[in-house]
């Protein structure tokens, strides 16, 4: 004997229509969005859930940054923002692609120095300062989103500097993220 | 050499516009006999937005997670943990590609073997399939973790909770007439960590009060959390802004958390003293916000409907939803609990809201869903309140009590 809680949707009952009017037409669009999301997850069979679903809205990102990096010291940055649809609290967990990958290096295993800051006006705890690149991925590093959506939009924002006391190689510098949306 | 590193403007080299992947649940929770397999499903959508909409694929594996004591996870790939539930799981596929306006219930099955007891857990992480394409700068791939929580059916383990730490950090006091500069801290703020040292998991809901020498609680907010829920063995910060002007002195900070036991509560009493200079910020502080906090005061909570109703089948589910908008201009902070009355209350596990802790911000206004899963046996009607509390940012609370009715059908 099994008990699956949250398992099915069996029930052919849709949940009430739910909302006062919303705030402005992006947020019409973005709540209607939701909501025939919603309506597809009860519609199409026993074992979906109306309720407690993330979508990123775009399959990747990428940062570049804004002009070429000249001379020892310099320092450039860029950012991208990301929209993350929900109807629960997420929590945002950044890591390296693959080891050190978080750090911007050349095909010449040159590297600049790389800091990081995730911001938005949904997360409970923004950077209000460069992160370096190590602590940005470190486990301890999480962000929090404790509202229930429907859509965040966040920041992310990278900087490269070159070294201070020797000329970096020339060419494209280039690191890897991975964003973890989870519950 | 000279550098010359990164070049372009700064840009989004995604793919086409608005064409993520969305997945859901991003948690669920199965009671499972030992030596018993059971299913559960993962659903991946892709949204039609428009009609450049490309298909999309996903790659999906199960993966561990552990929690860190400032509540976020850390997924790891699959291990003999002791409480790692990966060895058992298998997936119904691992990869998927879905066209625009598609999407796909993957069904998972998990086999608990029969000397498991206890909660066990692990992670279906979803990588959206496509790549980053940059040839310069920060590539981004992204993930989407659903959590899958196992309960051994049999034999219970009883909650057990401590409180190992209170603490409490003073922004510096340079001069009493300084504003704090940006990225400072403006208020006190209290550290508490709650130990789960048990084997079930709990969330934990905790109090902050201070009592003067006289025994008067001159103080009192909730502590929060990145994430309430805290598995077993594992600790919890907790926190909040001590953002009230009170009088220099002596103290007592006591703290009482909630961890959903039917027998007890965690506490803990510490000494706290207020010096004068640290009153005297305090006062400073609480004029400087006054604007706010007159605002806050007048925040409230609107929730529609005023009652929920539902017939459902015996062994059916169903969904029901609230709607939850904050009418104030300050940012509330939101816990939903099921509260049962006396007579033909609802049993624990009927009714799962997908939240029982959310953050409203300034005039925000959002769903609160909720999965009703009924079991065969059940018969007649139950009722429970919903109780939806809202803490302003001065720690002004206000209730709604929300009426839940449940008719529950016999199978024909």
């Amino acid at each position: 004997m099994l008990d699956a809680r949250n398992q099915g949707w069996i029930g052919r009952q849709q949940a009430p229509a739910l909302g006062p009017p919303p705030n402005g037409p992006s947020q019409t669009v973005r709540e209607a969005c939701l909501g025939i999301l919603g309506c597809l997850l009860i519609l199409a069979g026993p074992c979906l859930h109306a309720w407690a679903l993330a979508e990123w809205t775009q399959p990747n990102y990428s940062v570049t940054v804004a002009a070429p990096l000249i001379k020892t010291g310099d320092v450039q940055s860029g950012s991208a923002v990301l929209t993350l649809n929900h109807d629960g609290p997420v929590t945002i967990q950044v890591a390296a692609a693959s080891s050190g990958s978080e750090v911007l290096n050349s095909s010449t295993h040159d590297t600049l120095t790389t800091s990081y800051k995730l911001t938005g006006p949904a997360l409970s705890n923004p950077d209000s300062e460069w992160v370096p690149s190590a602590t940005f991925v470190s486990p301890a590093t999480s962000y929090s989103i404790q509202s229930i959506g429907p859509a965040s939009q966040l920041t992310l924002w990278a900087r490269a500097q070159t070294a201070a006391a020797r000329a970096n190689d020339s060419g494209n510098y280039t690191a890897s993220l991975v964003l973890t949306a989870s519950w | 050499m000279t550098g010359l590193a990164l070049v372009g403007a700064v840009a989004v080299l995604a793919g086409p516009a608005n064409a993520g992947l969305g997945v859901a649940p991003l948690k669920q929770e199965l009671n499972v006999k030992p030596g018993e397999t059971a299913k559960f499903c993962i659903s991946i959508i892709n949204k039609m937005r428009g009609q450049e909409d490309t298909a999309q694929s996903a790659r999906l594996e199960i993966m561990d997670f552990e929690a860190t004591e400032d509540g976020g996870l850390v997924f790891r790939e699959p291990s003999a943990g002791p409480t790692s539930a990966s060895a058992w799981i298998a997936l119904g596929k691992s990869e998927v590609t879905l066209g625009p306006g598609k999407d796909e219930r993957i069904e998972c099955t998990v086999k608990v073997p029969y000397s498991a007891a206890g909660e066990y857990y692990s992670a279906v992480m979803v990588t959206l399939g496509r790549k980053s394409r940059t040839e310069t700068g920060v590539g981004l791939s992204l993930r989407i973790a659903s959590g899958v929580f196992i309960t051994v059916v049999g034999q219970t383990f009883p909650r057990q909770a401590k409180i190992e730490k209170c603490e409490f950090v003073w922004p510096p006091i340079a001069s009493l007439s300084d504003l704090p500069k940006e990225g400072q801290p403006v208020w006190p703020e209290a550290t508490v960590v709650l130990k789960n040292a048990g084997r079930s998991r709990f969330e934990g809901f905790g109090t902050l009060e201070l009592i003067d020498a006289n025994g008067r609680p001159l103080f009192r907010k909730p502590l929060l959390s990145k994430r309430p829920l805290v598995f077993g063995g594992d600790s919890r910060l907790f926190k909040c802004t001590v953002d009230k002007a009170l009088p220099a002195g002596e103290y007592k900070a006591r703290v009482t958390f909630d961890y959903q036991s039917q027998w007890a509560k965690a506490y803990s009493v510490a000494p706290l003293t207020i010096s004068a200079d640290q009153a005297a910020m305090l006062a400073l502080r609480v004029r400087g916000a006054a604007p706010s906090k007159a605002a806050s005061a007048q925040a409230t909570l609107r929730i529609s409907p005023d009652k929920l109703t539902a017939k459902v089948a015996a062994g059916g589910n169903r969904s029901l939803g609230l709607s939850v908008r904050n009418t104030g201009q300050d940012l509330l902070r939101c816990t939903a609990t099921l509260v049962n009355e006396e007579d033909a209350s609802i049993p624990d596990g009927w009714i799962a809201p997908a939240a029982k802790s959310f953050v409203l911000e300034r005039l925000q206004s959002a769903s609160l869903p909720m999965a009703v899963r009924i079991p065969p046996e059940a018969t007649g009607i139950h009722k429970a309140l919903l109780v939806v509390e809202a803490v302003g940012p001065d720690g002004t609370t206000t209730q709604t009590k929300v009426p839940v009715e449940l008719t529950v059908a016999e199978l024909r």
